[in-house]
């Protein structure tokens, strides 16, 4: 599967969307932490997928590669100065929007940058620590200690 | 997939897991958001069937607009090198208007004053370059102290500042577009940023926001303007190469559409299509401070350093972080040093050098993988050290291999393979043996 095809066949792209569009969601509305910026991000990566020139060699590598690339859209945006600033806008309503929720669902939006992904992968997608590794292109040492980390602060949290 | 989460749940802290997992569950998007942005996406396929534009505004670009609090966007035709305003002009008309009245104050316009007359004498510093579409000139830059803006809040102050509290510098460039900037209700399409590259870092890592620089924008008679401020003073890098960068912020590439190259120098992404110009700038030789800059770069760096050295040996005698974390990797027999890699890089097969990796299936399967189409060993290798690619699992009757990657002081990779028992290795062994008391 291409990028050229999903350009021109609109069912598939369907098919295709359809498939993937929540994980891309999941992802972002954990590092962006609002729906409609969630919802921009979705957009913005389904079009990086349309306009990229890559050759898919499976189903898992075309999600493989939406995973990081939500991914690094994200973490563009959150590193970003007008994100810090509107972040500070903001987080009053954040919190006032999900006073209602549980534990778990704040500590998770909360968790470090960095671990999100490798957590989002290993405990809702179900990849081993190795898949992760390799998807992300980093070594599968540093992996093991995103989700220890994030894990344990998790753990401190709920105690 | 549901499969591998099965297996992966019967190891882990069931209450725990499944609450994460909720968690993510509720992160949801509804479906009528969800066939919406699906039309929004198709519509654009639809009138742009060669090249997919993305003419859809992202929040990035309403914030920044918002930010910007006024972006000026007149649809012109063509327009002439000459009617680009200068560092000092675009500094003085752009940077005074940025700041609410209740802000401003004398000495805040006489900081202004100061730095748009040193703008005024950078006209040597004025470079042009074309690239993928775009003409982008480069205004020059001035380093001031950062008192001079001693007891002002203003504007476009980052929240970085009282980390690194190292001065403050200003670029400008100015960007043409040769078909003219396209705008829809006041916005532009295009967002653009610029950020400095410092030589032998990743562009992706030490760039303008990782530095603390933020931008604001303004389009006047159809040239875009971009002046950025850092909350340091560039010229203490000055005793290596600076670079600025001018690109499309949403670009899809990794690294901005910059590269490392094995010298350690910042090169363009030439299979990038959008705009991605690089300079590389002139700064205050006189200025460069080697310690004040490694230690800024230093702090960049260090989170990602923890990461990549992961030495967490006191976490994983956590006993329940590690049976959690233990699915199918059986024991782990943790990390080596970098003294016992560098021993086991001489017993080695080296497999691939420099320049054959960037091509390499290694370089572009296993770790291009999934999107990451520059080299993934320069994403985490830093000059001097090894690194591995997979670690050691105690498991009988195994053959291990393991691959070691090694950047000499001259940025040159080279890959090892090591094959054999790693119980052989007497390193190896004490570890293990360790590992076992704990």
């Amino acid at each position: 599967m291409n990028s050229e095809l999903l350009r021109t066949d609109k069912e598939l792209f369907r098919k295709v969307y359809r498939q993937y569009a929540g994980t891309i969601y999941k992802i972002s509305f954990s590092f962006l932490k609002n729906d409609e910026d969630a919802k921009d991000a979705v957009q913005e990566v389904f079009i990086k997928l349309l306009k990229s020139k890559k050759e898919y060699e499976s189903d898992e590598h075309l999600k493989a590669w939406l995973i990081v690339t939500t991914s690094n859209h994200c973490k563009n945006i959150v590193t970003h100065w007008w994100w810090k600033r509107k972040s500070i806008e903001d987080n009053n309503v954040v919190v006032e929007e999900t006073s209602k929720d549980d534990e778990m669902y704040h500590l998770v939006l909360e968790l470090p940058e960095k671990y999100k992904i490798p957590v989002y992968m290993y405990y809702y997608e179900g990849y081993n620590s190795r898949e992760i590794a390799k998807i992300l292109g980093k070594p599968e040492s540093t992996i093991r200690t995103y989700l220890q980390k994030a894990r344990k602060l998790l753990k401190e949290e709920l105690e | 997939m549901s499969e591998k989460m099965n297996k992966s749940s019967e190891q882990m802290k069931p209450d725990n897991s499944k609450r994460i997992r909720e968690a993510f569950n509720r992160m949801e998007m509804n479906d009528s958001d969800m066939n919406q942005i699906f039309d929004n996406i198709w519509d654009e396929v639809d009138s742009h069937s060669e090249t997919v534009e993305m003419n859809m505004m992202n929040k990035i670009i309403r914030v920044a607009a918002a930010v910007a609090a006024v972006m000026i966007v007149s649809t012109g035709t063509v327009y002439a090198v000459s009617r680009i305003l200068s560092g000092e002009q675009i500094f003085r008309k752009v940077y005074k208007e940025e700041v609410e009245d209740e802000n401003k104050n004398e000495n805040y316009e006489a900081g202004v004053e100061k730095i748009a007359a040193e703008f005024g004498k950078k006209k040597s510093e004025v470079m042009v370059q074309k690239c993928n579409g775009y003409t982008v000139t480069y205004l020059g830059y001035v380093s001031v102290d950062d008192s001079i803006f001693e007891n002002m809040d203003t504007e476009l102050k980052t929240g970085m500042k009282e980390e690194l509290n190292n001065g403050v510098t200003y670029l400008i460039t100015a960007i043409e577009s040769d078909k003219g900037f396209s705008s829809n209700d006041g916005e532009m399409k295009e967002s653009f940023v610029m950020s400095t590259f410092i030589q032998g870092y990743n562009t992706w890592e030490v760039n303008a926001f990782s530095l603390g620089a933020g931008s604001t924008y303004r389009v006047i008679d159809n040239v875009c303007y971009t002046i950025m401020e850092y909350d340091v003073d560039l010229d203490v890098f000055a005793d290596r190469k600076i670079y600025l960068g001018v690109f499309d912020f949403r670009n899809p590439a990794d690294g901005f559409g910059y590269k490392l190259d094995s010298n350690g120098e910042i090169v363009r992404d030439e299979s990038t299509d959008t705009l991605n110009a690089l300079f590389e700038i002139e700064v205050d030789k006189s200025g460069a401070d080697k310690e004040k800059a490694d230690a800024i770069i230093e702090k960049i760096l260090n989170d990602n350093a923890d990461d990549t050295e992961g030495k967490s040996s006191d976490e994983n005698t956590d006993d329940e972080i590690d049976e959690s974390i233990d699915d199918n990797d059986k024991h782990v027999v943790t990390y080596a040093t970098q003294d016992e890699l560098k021993e086991l890089i001489k017993q080695s097969k080296l497999i691939e050098k420099d320049d054959q990796l960037k091509e390499s299936v290694r370089g572009k399967t296993v770790y291009g993988y999934a999107g990451r189409e520059h080299e993934a060993y320069t994403d985490w290798l830093k000059s001097g050290k090894v690194d591995y690619q997979w670690d050691y699992f105690e498991e009988e009757n195994v053959l291990y291999i393991f691959e070691m990657t090694y950047r000499d002081s001259n940025f040159y990779q080279n890959v090892y393979e090591y094959e054999g028992n790693p119980k052989e290795l007497e390193w190896l062994q004490n570890r293990l043996e360790q590992m076992k008391e704990k």
